[in-house]
């Protein structure tokens, strides 16, 4: 089956404690960091930290297929009230599940949750410069905000730049 | 007039945040009221073990503070976002001018930065001490700050040293 989200064995609920071993383990997938600002086992745990700090505001989902986690989606709130209507979005997919519609998936519904529950006008997210991610994110009504060079060097030396990208509802 | 710059210390909490409490100056800054204002404080203090804030004064008097939020993450500490304030008595001095200055030096020399990148609110005089200085705009984020009803569009600058 392409798209296991069309399965009924496939679901979505509100991120828990305990699921932030699924997002330590598929940081640590080869070319994962190219999509991420961590790099080592240490920024890997503080990242790790910092999303499964929102479990709690019932910000976060995660997609369950077979009773197996397979992919987390988290919406970063933002603290002041003049910002309040924002959300930094962060995702991931297992990467042995991808490119089967868990992304799509996952983006659609926290960008419904985000306006519905949060009453967000605006959601963005990150890219990193070269990442296949945004075709996709554009394919989901994302569109390119801003675009900053140089954010990110890498061991070897190389910059990379930064796409913001949003959807917006105002 | 005479200046002079060290590292913040803590105690200048205090007047960093009679600086911000103003309607005037938070128009300014993503902050809204006392509560937020002292958390942003804390957070602009806690660089102080990193020697990434910067105090200026002017006769021995406390006039200006900025802050470089130094990155904790490698790929990304070659750059960071930075936050600048003077008092109200010492603008239009040329005191922001000399603290901008002074911490783009700190930032290149003693704290081995590449590039600082900043955040100025559509409106904001300031917009113009850093087109002098050398920054560039890369960006505009519309309708970035909501205060009421009113949205305000965050313009985005950068310096490479």
């Amino acid at each position: 089956m392409k798209n296991i989200t069309e399965s009924g064995e496939y679901d979505l609920r509100f991120s828990e404690q305990g699921d932030e071993h699924h997002l330590l383990e598929w940081f640590k997938w080869p070319g994962m960091s190219e999509n991420f600002p961590f790099e080592t086992q240490r920024e890997r745990e503080i990242f790790t930290k910092n999303w499964a700090s929102f479990f709690r505001y019932k910000c976060a989902l995660t997609a369950v297929y077979k009773g197996k986690v397979v992919g987390m989606a988290v919406l970063f709130l933002m603290p002041y009230k003049k910002v309040s209507r924002h959300g930094m979005l962060y995702f991931i997919v297992d990467p042995r599940v991808q490119r089967k519609g868990v992304g799509s998936s996952l983006i659609k519904n926290i960008i419904h949750l985000g306006k519905t529950r949060f009453a967000l006008e605006r959601i963005y997210l990150d890219v990193y410069e070269g990442s296949n991610a945004k075709p996709f994110l554009e394919h989901c009504g994302f569109t390119e905000v801003l675009f900053q060079e140089k954010v990110v060097k890498g061991a070897n030396g190389k910059y990379k730049g930064r796409h913001l990208m949003e959807v917006s509802f105002i | 007039m005479n200046i002079s710059f060290r590292l913040s210390k803590k105690e200048d909490g205090d007047e960093l945040i009679r600086w911000l409490d103003s309607p005037e100056v938070l128009r300014n800054f993503p902050m809204h009221n006392m509560y937020e204002i002292k958390d942003a404080v804390n957070i602009w203090l806690s660089y102080i073990q990193l020697n990434a804030s910067i105090s200026c004064e002017v006769d021995g008097k406390l006039a200006g503070m900025s802050v470089l939020y130094l990155q904790l993450f490698e790929k990304l500490k070659h750059q960071c976002l930075f936050a600048i304030i003077t008092s109200p008595e010492c603008r239009g001095k040329g005191v922001g001018s000399k603290l901008l200055e002074y911490t783009l030096n700190h930032a290149k020399e003693t704290l081995h930065l590449e590039k600082v990148h900043l955040e100025v609110y559509e409106g904001n005089p300031a917009f113009r001490l850093y087109e002098r200085s050398g920054f560039i705009e890369y960006g505009k984020h519309t309708h970035f700050l909501k205060d009421g009803e009113e949205y305000i569009t965050k313009i985005v600058m950068e310096k490479e040293l």
